[in-house]
C-alpha cells in the first residue's frame, strides 16, 4: 500500500510495528532467561490431606525482571484432570540478585509417590505477544501415605499353624541364641541353621532349634499383582490400618510385598517407614503363587501371625507348604473379585475374610475374640 | 453435536488499559484530523469518543441492548454520509473513507466491555494512523507517530498484564467453567510500567529503523485512483492569460516585465508568456510545493519559441485551446503520448503562477477547477490562481527515451528524416545571433548527420566547457545573449546554457525550443514526497527528433542530461536518507568530495560485481553460500535435538559433533565421559539417576548387566584411583552398545 500511495510515513509505520513485533519476542526471552529456580524439599503428606509445595526464583543477573509467572505441576499425577495440575504462580517483580519464594498447596488425594521433574519459567512482558516458556530443572517428590481404617487390634494365632510333617518334628523355632535342641530338616527352611556334626553323624540333614523368641511377630504379606489391581488401595489401606494396629499392640511386624518379579522386605519398621514402603507399592507383574511363598517364606519369622493380603482370585491350599517350614498361624484377606477364592481354601482350616473395602475391617475384626 | 453453551468474557476492569487504548485510538482521531486540518466535526468526535470509552467503563456489566441497537442505526448513518461524500468527490475516496473510520470507531468505543474489544480498537488506532500517514506530506506526523509507538508500548503492556491476571484467577477452573470469578485487576503503577518499556526502547528504536532499512522501498505508484482536487473556491480568471505573483498586481506580467526587471527570489519569472534573460539573481531556498510522484522527473511548466537575442516569448500566444469538464480530470489529447504513466500529486503550499506544472506531455489533469487552457506548445494554465493549499494531480503520458534508437533516427539519410510538426518557429533566429556562434556550432558538429546526435554533441560540450554561475554581467546593450555567455561571460546560469544549446541547434538546424519548470526536488524518505524549493525552478531544451517526438536535453552541468531517460528505480532507503541528508546539511568540501569518491568507487565494485558475467557467478556463489549456510544452521538447530533423540551413536563428523551432540560436562577421562553417555542414554529411556543415588544404587535399580558392568569401571576409575586402561575403554564402549541395542529392542516392544 505504501508504495501504492507513494507514503513514506507508512513505511516508517510498518517499521515501527516491526519494531513492536522484535521487541514483543525478545522482551519475553530476555525476561526469563538466566534465572534459577529451586524446589524446596516437599514434605510429607497423608491421602486426602494437603501439602504446600514451595518454589524459589533467584535472580543472579543484573537485570531487574517484570512480570513473570512460573507454572508447575507433578510428573506422575493423581487422578487430577489436565486443567487441574498446573499452577501458575506470578512474580510482580524481581531485583537483581534478589529471589522470591511462591508456594501453593498441593491437594493428595492418593497415597503414592509423586515427582516433580522442573518448573517451567513464562512471561509475555512487556507487550504480550509471543509469551515465552522454558523448563528448569526441579526435581522433588512427595510421599504421600495411605490411611487405613482404625483398628486397636488384630486376630493373632486364631487358627492351627501350618505344617507339612508331624507336628512333633516341628517344635518352636526362632532366632535367638538359646538352643533347643536339633531336629530332622525341613524342606523350605534356612540352610543356615543345618547342624553339620549331627548330619554327619546321623546322614540325614539335622538342623538346629532355639528356643521361641517371640511368640507375637505379624506378618503382612502384600501381593500386589497385576491381576489384583483393582483392589489395591484398598488392601493397602488395610494394610495401612492393620500396621498401625501392630504398633499399637507392641507386636514385631514385617511387612513384605510383591514388586515386580521380587519381594519387598521391611522388618520391624520404625517410625513412618512401613508408610513409606506402602505409600510406593504399585500393581506390577504378576508372581505365581508359588514363587510368592517361596520369596517370602525366608523372611517370616517362625510361629508368626502372617495375614496375606491378596486382590487375585485362584489361591489353592498347595503353595501355602511353603509356609508350613516356619509353622506360619496363616489368615488371608481376600478383597474384591478375589472373594470366589474361598471355597478352595476350606480344607486347609485357614480362616478368610472376603473384604470389599478396607473398612470392613474393623467390623469383621471386632466380631473376634481377642489372644 | 457438541451443546452450545454461552460463556461470557471476563469483563474489562483495568482503568489503565481503557486509559491508554483510548490515547492509542485519539492519536490515530487527532492525525487524521490534522491531515484534514481540522474539520467542524473534529472536535465532537474527540469530545463523543472520550464520552463513549467513559460510558463502556461504567456499563461495562450490563448488556446495554438498547445502545447496541442505537449504534447499529448510526453505523447505518454512517454508512450512508460514505456513500454520500463518496459520489460527491469520486476521485479522491481517501477523506470520505477517513470519516467513515472516525465515526466507526466513535460508535465502536461505545460498546468496549471486554478485553478483546479494547485490542481491537488498537488495529482501528493502527488503521487511521496508517490513513494519516497516507494523507501526510509533512514532517508534523512525525509527532503522531512516536505518540502512538509510546501510547502502544503502554496499551500492549497493560493488555498483557489485564490477561495474566486473568489467566491467574482462572487457574485451577474447568475450562468450560460456567463464570470465572472476574480477575483481580491489576494494581501497577505507571512508573513500574514505564521503566519496564524504558528498558526496550533502544531495542525498538533499532529494530525500528533496521525494519525500515529493510522493507524494499519500490517506486511507481502502482494504482491510478490517488491523483486528488482538494475542492477550494478559487478565483476564476476568467482567460488563459498567465499571472504570476512574481509580477506587480495589476499590472501585466508582459508589461512588467519588458518594463522594469522584475526579480523575486520567491517566483520564477520564467513562469510567463516573455522569458528576459538578463533577469536574473539568487532564488530563495523555501519549499514552494511538494510532489508525489511515482517516478524521478523534471516539472515542465512552459516552453517558449520565440527568441529575439536576449529574451524569450510565447509567439503565438492568443491561440489557446479551452478545457472543460464537468467533473475531472480534464482530459488533454497532445501528440506523441507514450504509454508510460506517470503520476504526479502536486501540494501548492505557496502562492504560484497558474500554469499547471507536470512532466511533459500531460495526458490527464485533476484539477479543482472545471476549465484549463492549453498553448500550442502544451503548457497548460489553469483558470485559477494557485494558491497554497491547493492541491491538483497530474498524468503524464511519456515514452522512454532510448538514445539508441534516437541515435539510429539520426543516422537516417536528411530525405527520410521527417517530422510531425511544422519546424519553422522552432528554427527561428534574430538577425542578432553572430557569425562566429553559427561557425562554432557548424563547426563542433561537423561529424554528425542527424539533429538529435548534433544536438547531443552541443549539449556535451556546453556541460563540459563552461561552469554554472548565477553571479554574470548582464547582457550589454546591443549584444546577443549566446554571443555574450559563449565568449564573454564564460559562465552562465540555466537559461543561459539552455539559450545558447537552443540557438546553436537552430543554427545547425536542428528544431528546438527553451522549457522552463522545476526540478524534482529532494525525496525526504519519511514521507515520501519531493520537496520542492523556489531555488529548484529551471530551464531546459526540448529538441524536436524526427520519426519520434520531444527529446528533453539539459546543458546545464551538474544536472541530469536526458532526464527523460531516467527509468522507474528501486530505492535503498540508507541511499535515499544519504541524499536527503546531504542536501539539508552543507558538508565540508573535502569530506563531501572524499565520500562522494567512495561512494562513486562502491557503486564501481558493486557494477563490477553484479553485471555480466562475473555477476552471474557472483549471485550464484552468494546464493550457494548462503544457502548452504542456512541449510546447515536449520539442521543443527531444527534436526539437532531430533537426531540426538534418535541416532544418539551416530557416526558424525567430528566439527559436528559438539553441535548436535548433548551437552556433556568437561570429563578429563574416556571412562567418565562414557559413563556420563550412559547416564544420557538411560535418562532418555526413563531411568534417570537421582543425585542422591550412588552408581552402585543406580546400577542396580536398572538391572541391566551391562550397567553393572560400566558401573565397575567407572567405579575403579573414578573412585579406586585406577588408571584408565585402553581394553577398558573399549569394554565399556562395547557394553554400552549392546545396552543400547537391548533398550532399543524394549522401547519396540512396548
Amino acid at each position: 500500500m505504501a508504495t501504492n500511495t507513494q507514503s513514506g510515513w507508512l513505511f516508517l509505520q510498518l517499521a515501527c510495528l516491526i519494531g513492536l513485533l522484535v521487541v514483543g519476542y525478545v522482551g519475553p526471552r530476555r525476561t526469563i532467561a538466566g534465572l534459577v529456580v529451586t524446589r524446596h524439599a516437599v514434605g510429607e503428606a497423608v491421602a486426602g490431606e494437603e501439602t504446600v509445595v514451595s518454589l524459589t526464583v533467584t535472580n543472579p543477573t543484573r537485570r531487574t525482571r517484570h512480570y513473570l509467572s512460573v507454572r508447575d505441576r507433578l510428573v506422575t499425577s493423581p487422578d487430577a484432570p489436565e486443567h487441574l495440575q498446573w499452577r501458575i504462580l506470578p512474580i510482580d517483580h524481581l531485583a537483581p540478585g534478589q529471589s522470591q519464594t511462591v508456594q501453593y498447596s498441593l491437594p493428595c488425594p492418593r497415597r503414592g509417590i509423586y515427582r516433580f521433574e522442573s518448573a517451567w519459567l513464562e512471561s509475555a512482558t512487556p507487550l504480550g505477544l509471543y509469551p515465552a516458556t522454558r523448563p528448569v530443572p526441579a526435581p522433588g517428590e512427595v510421599v504421600v501415605f495411605p490411611t487405613g481404617p482404625r483398628l486397636t487390634r488384630l486376630p493373632i494365632h486364631q487358627s492351627v499353624p501350618l505344617t507339612v510333617v508331624p507336628l512333633q518334628l516341628n517344635h518352636a523355632t526362632g532366632h535367638s541364641h538359646d538352643l533347643a535342641g536339633i531336629r530332622e530338616y525341613v524342606q523350605g527352611e534356612d540352610i543356615r541353621f543345618i547342624h553339620w556334626p549331627s548330619t554327619a553323624r546321623t546322614g540325614d540333614l539335622m538342623v538346629k532349634e532355639f528356643l521361641d523368641e517371640s511368640s507375637h511377630n505379624v506378618v503382612l504379606l502384600l501381593d500386589c499383582s497385576a491381576q489384583g489391581a483393582s483392589s489395591l488401595e484398598e488392601m493397602v489401606s488395610a494394610a495401612a490400618g492393620m500396621a498401625g494396629a501392630a504398633h499399637h499392640g507392641n507386636l514385631a511386624l514385617t511387612v513384605i510385598a510383591s514388586q515386580g518379579g521380587e519381594v519387598k522386605l521391611l522388618r520391624h519398621p520404625r517410625g513412618q517407614q512401613h508408610l513409606y514402603l506402602l505409600a510406593g507399592l504399585v500393581a506390577d507383574g504378576t508372581l505365581s503363587w508359588d514363587a510368592l511363598f517361596r520369596l517370602a517364606a525366608p523372611h517370616v519369622p517362625s510361629r508368626s501371625q502372617v495375614f496375606l493380603l491378596t486382590g487375585r482370585p485362584g489361591l489353592t491350599a498347595e503353595p501355602l507348604t511353603a509356609l508350613a517350614g516356619r509353622r506360619a498361624h496363616l489368615s488371608v484377606l481376600l478383597f474384591g473379585a478375589a472373594g470366589a477364592a474361598a471355597a478352595a481354601l476350606g480344607e486347609s482350616r485357614v480362616p478368610v475374610y472376603t473384604l470389599s473395602c478396607a473398612d470392613e475391617l474393623v467390623e469383621r475384626f471386632a466380631n473376634l475374640s481377642w489372644r | 453435536m457438541p451443546r452450545f453453551r454461552f460463556r461470557p468474557l471476563p469483563v474489562e476492569d483495568s482503568r489503565l488499559l481503557r486509559g491508554w487504548t483510548l490515547v492509542v485510538v485519539l492519536i490515530g482521531v487527532l492525525a487524521i484530523l490534522h491531515e484534514e486540518e481540522w474539520p467542524i466535526f473534529g472536535w465532537g468526535i474527540v469530545a463523543l469518543t472520550m464520552f463513549g470509552y467513559w460510558l463502556s467503563y461504567v456499563r461495562r456489566g450490563r448488556p446495554n441492548w438498547p445502545l447496541k441497537i442505537l449504534i447499529c442505526f448510526c453505523m447505518l448513518w454512517a454508512m450512508q454520509q460514505f456513500f454520500t461524500d463518496l459520489f460527491q468527490n469520486a476521485n479522491d475516496p481517501r477523506i470520505p473513507l477517513a470519516n467513515l473510520l472516525l465515526w466507526l470507531q466513535t460508535l465502536h468505543a461505545y460498546d468496549l466491555p471486554y478485553r478483546q474489544n479494547l485490542n481491537v480498537s488498537f488495529f482501528v488506532g493502527v488503521v487511521l494512523l496508517a490513513v494519516a500517514a497516507v494523507m501526510s506530506t509533512s514532517g508534523g506526523f512525525a509527532v503522531f507517530l512516536v505518540a502512538f509507538v509510546v501510547a502502544v508500548l503502554f496499551m500492549m503492556q497493560y493488555s498483557y498484564l489485564s490477561w495474566r491476571s486473568e489467566v491467574l484467577a482462572r487457574q485451577g477452573l474447568a475450562p468450560d467453567a460456567d463464570r470465572a470469578p472476574r480477575p483481580e485487576v491489576p494494581r501497577v503503577r505507571v512508573a513500574v510500567t514505564g521503566r519496564v518499556l524504558a528498558t526496550y526502547a533502544g531495542l525498538l528504536t533499532v529494530a525500528t529503523l533496521l525494519g525500515y532499512a529493510c522493507i524494499p522501498h519500490y517506486s511507481g505508484m502502482r494504482i491510478r485512483t490517488m491523483p486528488i482536487a482538494i475542492s477550494r473556491h478559487l478565483a476564476r480568471l476568467g482567460s488563459g492569460r498567465i499571472t504570476n505573483p512574481a509580477f506587480p498586481q495589476g499590472v501585466g506580467p508582459e508589461t512588467a516585465a519588458r518594463g522594469g526587471k522584475v526579480f523575486d527570489p520567491e517566483n520564477y519569472n520564467g513562469f510567463n508568456n516573455y522569458l528576459d534573460l538578463n533577469v536574473r539573481g539568487h532564488m530563495a531556498n523555501d519549499i514552494v510545493m511538494r510532489v508525489r510522484t511515482s517516478r524521478w522527473t523534471y516539472y515542465r511548466a512552459l516552453a517558449f519559441d520565440h527568441y529575439n537575442g536576449t529574451s524569450w516569448s510565447i509567439a503565438d500566444d492568443v491561440k489557446l485551446t479551452k478545457h472543460q469538464s464537468a467533473s475531472p480530470p480534464v482530459l488533454l489529447d497532445p501528440p506523441f503520448l507514450g504509454t508510460d504513466e506517470i503520476v504526479q500529486i502536486f501540494y501548492v503550499d505557496r502562492d504560484m503562477s497558474n500554469v499547471v506544472l507536470g512532466t511533459f506531455p500531460i495526458s490527464h489533469v485533476f484539477f479543482p477547477g472545471d476549465t484549463l487552457y492549453t498553448d500550442p506548445f502544451w503548457g497548460v494554465r489553469a483558470d485559477f490562481a494557485l494558491e497554497a493549499g491547493t492541491t491538483y494531480s497530474v498524468i503524464s503520458s511519456v515514452r522512454p527515451e532510448d538514445p539508441g534508437r534516437l541515435h539510429r533516427i539520426s543516422q537516417l539519410p536528411l530525405r527520410r528524416q521527417k517530422y510531425f510538426e511544422n519546424t519553422a518557429p522552432y528554427l527561428q533566429l534574430p538577425d542578432s545571433v553572430t557569425p562566429r556562434v553559427r561557425a562554432l556550432a557548424a563547426q563542433l558538429t561537423a561529424h554528425d548527420r542527424g539533429g538529435y546526435d548534433k544536438a547531443l554533441r552541443l549539449m556535451t560540450w556546453l556541460r563540459q566547457t563552461y561552469p554554472y554561475s548565477l553571479d554574470t554581467a548582464p547582457v550589454r546593450p546591443g549584444h546577443e545573449a549566446t554571443d555574450e555567455f559563449l565568449y564573454q561571460s564564460r559562465a552562465g546560469s540555466c537559461e543561459q546554457f539552455a539559450t545558447a544549446l537552443a540557438v546553436m541547434c537552430r543554427c545547425v538546424g536542428v528544431p528546438a525550443r527553451l522549457a522552463v519548470g522545476y526540478l524534482p526536488g529532494n525525496f525526504n524518505p519519511l514521507s515520501g514526497v519531493y520537496e520542492v524549493r523556489a531555488s529548484d525552478a529551471h530551464a531546459w531544451v526540448e529538441v524536436l527528433v524526427p520519426w519520434y517526438g520531444w527529446v528533453t536535453l539539459d546543458p546545464t552541468p551538474g544536472y541530469e542530461a536526458q532526464p527523460g531517460v531516467e527509468q522507474p528505480r528501486n530505492r535503498w532507503v540508507l541511499q535515499t536518507l544519504w541524499a536527503y541528508v546531504k542536501s539539508r546539511v552543507n558538508l565540508p568540501a573535502g569530506l563531501s568530495s572524499w565520500l562522494a569518491e567512495r561512494q562513486r568507487q562502491a557503486a564501481a565494485w558493486v557494477a563490477a560485481l553484479t553485471s555480466g558475467r562475473t555477476g552471474l557467478l557472483v549471485t550464484v556463489a552468494v546464493a550457494v553460500v548462503t544457502g548452504a549456510g542456512g541449510a546447515l544452521m536449520a539442521w543443527v538447530w531444527l534436526l539437532g535435538p531430533w537426531w540426538r533423540r534418535r541416532a544418539p551413536t551416530a557416526r558424525l563428523p567430528r566439527w559436528l559433533k559438539g553441535a548436535v551432540a548433548a551437552p556433556q560436562s568437561a570429563s578429563p577421562d574416556p571412562v567418565r565421559r562414557e559413563y556420563q553417555r550412559m547416564l544420557a542414554l538411560l535418562g532418555r529411556h526413563g531411568l534417570r539417576k537421582t543425585a542422591g543415588q550412588t552408581p552402585r544404587e543406580f546400577a542396580r535399580r536398572t538391572g541391566y548387566p551391562e550397567v553393572a558392568d560400566v558401573t565397575r569401571v567407572f567405579e575403579g576409575v573414578r573412585y579406586g584411583g585406577q588408571a584408565v586402561q585402553e581394553q577398558d575403554v573399549s569394554s565399556v564402549r562395547e557394553r554400552l552398545d549392546s545396552l543400547e541395542a537391548r533398550l532399543a529392542e524394549a522401547k519396540k516392544r512396548r
